[in-house]
């Protein structure tokens, strides 16, 4: 997982843009000098795979596939969870009530019913869960953001310095990946102390060189092809090249990574919290939830049980809709698109 | 009409000494390895008049592309200058920085690629990639420069220039995405078009109007071409003068006619030989050349083509001198063919 290979591989399999592209349609003849021609409007008939923009051909294999489907539902009802929890929680999840403790899934107590149960100190177990969603997508959206940025701008930055800065970069990359991510995590967090912002902060120290890898090789496929260098043909600035023809060409593949790593994240974080490094107590995450719950699960099953199957379904999904999404933005698949 | 083209040929010819010098290349070696040990250019010279088209013309390898690329200043990082000069409108190319190069390229000169499907970016639209050289070299407004790359669209045979402005080049069949190639170079009104091999990804009868087109346009323009190319057909067709190159050096340099009629140099000789005739059976009276072209560091001594000359002696040892035999027909042999010997 750490290194990264799937994606990579599949990124590096494309064929710059030579060999086995599709003949264009038989738009016929040429016409010739200032004649009228027949071929105003794009001569291949609408619908075609080949021709068609990008993202309205994504929608419409989204919507042939109803597995997707199943799992964006998933992600949408986790992501409404995290933005209006107070809409779907039935009881204040940071509410003690030590009377109530361990309660089974069902049981009502003082008025509020606990569909899920209550932990240890009579909290309701729903609520924290729909609560501990909030910190799970904020960080994990947080953390791929930040190392996507990093990543990215350090990798195109490589691939057009090249020299000892590319090496540089890329050599450092290597050794970031190395590293065991408990090893780092434990270190920043131990040194920073434990935060929200640090455990973004630490995410993304991890996770950059991915972003790096993918970006570099981009950039380099993109500088080799002969657009790019038509365009320095007519005197381009450097950071032009790079905004209108490197950057378009390197962010499908950024973006395939980064719906690859969202999933990821969610598990560091919960990871994280569970060995007390992440959410601080009594602010509600899964990861805390299922270290509590793990001292109880042969008298309270519940516990344990209910935020890992949340982490679960939630991983699951936004896994599957990073396999879909790298499956449509391949761009070894985008070399059909001339 | 027809009186008017000759008129412009007849001018061409006549006031040719006059017109202005675009390019001059002289002397220039280029080198490849740690220790410049691969000379890929020997001692190159040649020179370009406004409105000229020059035809570089040479075996694979022969280094067609690394003369054109020189004149860009797009070597690339592992090529070596080792001597000589470049100047493009009286500005000296070698040696100078890469800020002031990039205000030369698009403006003072340009260059054309061989496979417009993939010289073109697939997620812009074309009049975005046209107007690009407009963008970075003059401060027109948005509506000047668009009216300036309708024209010109318009100029090189696009139809409804207006509408297909925003279409991205898949859009587009391999004729046409030519002929946006051919606008992308000449919008900034360059004085020199290189055009290196533009025809070779295309099916020949659009080979046909795709050069007339270039010619079209930078006749009525002034623009000097070098065309690049190893079709001796295409030569025929487009080019007022050809520069015969073989592994690395200039072997030949004439007016088109001469070339054809009476070329000097044995290579020379053999390229036209080689070239398929309409009379000829299929198969059966291609004489190829025996041999290959040497690469960079393995050439052999003295005239590189000498391996494979017939008329080779021991003088072909040492590398003839480019010198007249005729006026303005430069040759580099110890033995040229006379007008008597050719074909
Ligand atoms: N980047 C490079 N590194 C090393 N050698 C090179 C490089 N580029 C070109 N060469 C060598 O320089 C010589 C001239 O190459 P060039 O590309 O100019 O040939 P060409 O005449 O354009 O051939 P073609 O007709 O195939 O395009 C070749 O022998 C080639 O091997
Ligand atoms: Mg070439």
């Amino acid at each position: 997982m750490n290194t990264g290979t799937g994606p990579r591989k599949r990124l590096h399999a494309t064929s710059p843009q030579t060999g086995d592209l599709p003949v264009q349609a038989a738009d016929g003849v040429e016409p010739t000098m200032g004649s009228v021609s027949l071929e105003s409007s794009p001569a291949v008939p609408a619908g075609d795979a080949v021709t068609m923009p990008r993202g309205r051909r994504f929608w419409n294999k989204m919507r042939a596939s109803r597995r997707v489907w199943g799992f964006v539902a998933i992600l949408l009802v986790f992501l409404c969870f995290a933005l209006v929890p107070a809409l779907f929680s039935t009881a204040e999840p940071l509410r003690a009530d030590l009377p109530g403790r361990l309660l089974r899934p069902g049981t009502t107590s003082a008025g509020v019913t606990h569909w899920l149960g209550t932990d240890q100190l009579g909290r309701d177990v729903w609520s924290r869960i729909v609560y501990g969603s909030r910190a799970s997508l904020t960080i994990a959206f947080a953390a791929v953001f930040c190392a996507g940025i990093i990543g990215s701008t350090l990798g195109v930055a490589a691939g057009t310095l090249r020299g000892w800065v590319g090496a540089v970069i890329m050599r450092i990359a290597d050794m970031v990946l190395s590293v065991p991510f408990f090893l780092l995590a434990i270190l920043t967090v131990v040194v920073l102390g434990p935060s929200l912002v640090n455990v973004v902060l630490c995410l993304a120290l991890v996770r950059w060189p991915r972003y790096t890898r993918v970006a570099y090789g981009q950039t380099l496929e993109a500088q080799g092809r002969e657009f790019v260098r038509s365009a320095v043909a007519v005197g381009s600035p450097p950071l032009w090249v790079i905004r209108k023809h490197i950057i378009p060409e390197v962010i499908p593949a950024i973006i395939v990574v980064a719906t690859l790593e969202l999933g990821l994240m969610v598990l560091y974080e919960a990871s994280l919290s569970f060995i007390g490094l992440g959410v601080q107590p009594p602010a509600p995450s899964w990861g805390s939830m299922l270290s509590d719950g793990q001292q109880y699960i042969g008298t309270a099953w519940w516990l344990a049980t209910f935020p890992g199957l949340a982490l679960f379904l939630l991983v699951l999904s936004v896994n599957m809709l990073g396999d879909f999404v790298r499956d449509q933005l391949d761009p070894s698949e985008r070399a059909l698109r001339s | 009409m027809p009186e008017q083209a000759e008129g412009v040929v007849a001018d061409g010819r006549s006031a040719g000494e006059a017109r202005e010098e675009v390019l001059r290349v002289e002397g220039l070696s280029v080198a490849f390895g740690r220790a410049s040990e691969r000379v890929a250019l020997h001692d190159v010279s040649l020179s370009l008049r406004a409105g000229e088209v020059v035809a570089l013309v040479g075996e694979s390898g022969c280094g067609k592309s690394l003369t054109a690329l020189s004149v860009m200043g797009l070597l690339p990082p592992e090529a070596h200058v080792l001597a000589g000069s470049i100047t493009v409108c009286g500005k000296e190319i070698i040696g100078t920085p890469e800020r002031l190069l990039r205000r030369y390229r698009g403006s003072a000169m340009g260059m054309i690629f061989q496979d417009a499907m993939v010289a073109l970016n697939p997620l812009q639209a074309v009049g975005r990639q046209i107007d690009e050289a407009l963008r970075i070299h003059t401060n027109l407004g948005r509506g000047q420069r668009r009216d300036k790359v309708i024209a010109l669209l318009d100029a090189v045979g696009v139809p409804d220039p207006t509408n297909r402005l925003r279409q991205l080049p898949h859009q587009f069949s391999g004729g046409l995405r030519q002929r946006i190639m051919i606008a992308m170079a000449l919008i900034g009104e360059p004085r020199l078009i290189i055009a290196d091999e533009p025809t070779t990804a295309l099916d020949v009868t659009i080979q046909a109007q795709i050069l007339e087109v270039l010619k079209d346009v930078t006749q009525a323009r002034g623009t000097a071409v070098l065309f690049i190319t190893h079709d001796m057909g295409v030569v025929a067709e487009v080019a007022d003068r050809v520069v015969v190159m073989y592994g690395g050096h200039v072997i030949e340099s004439a007016d088109v006619v001469e070339t054809f009629s009476t070329p000097a140099h044995p290579y020379t000789d053999a390229l036209l030989h080689s070239v398929p005739r309409t009379d000829s059976v299929r198969g059966v009276d291609l004489p190829a050349i025996p041999g290959s072209v040497p690469a960079p560091g393995a050439a052999p001594a003295g005239c590189p083509f000498h391996p494979r000359c017939s008329d080779a002696t021991q003088e072909c040892l040492t590398m003839p001198p480019l010198e007249q035999v005729l006026p303005d027909h430069d040759v580099a042999c110890w033995h040229p063919h006379t007008s008597g010997r050719s074909r």
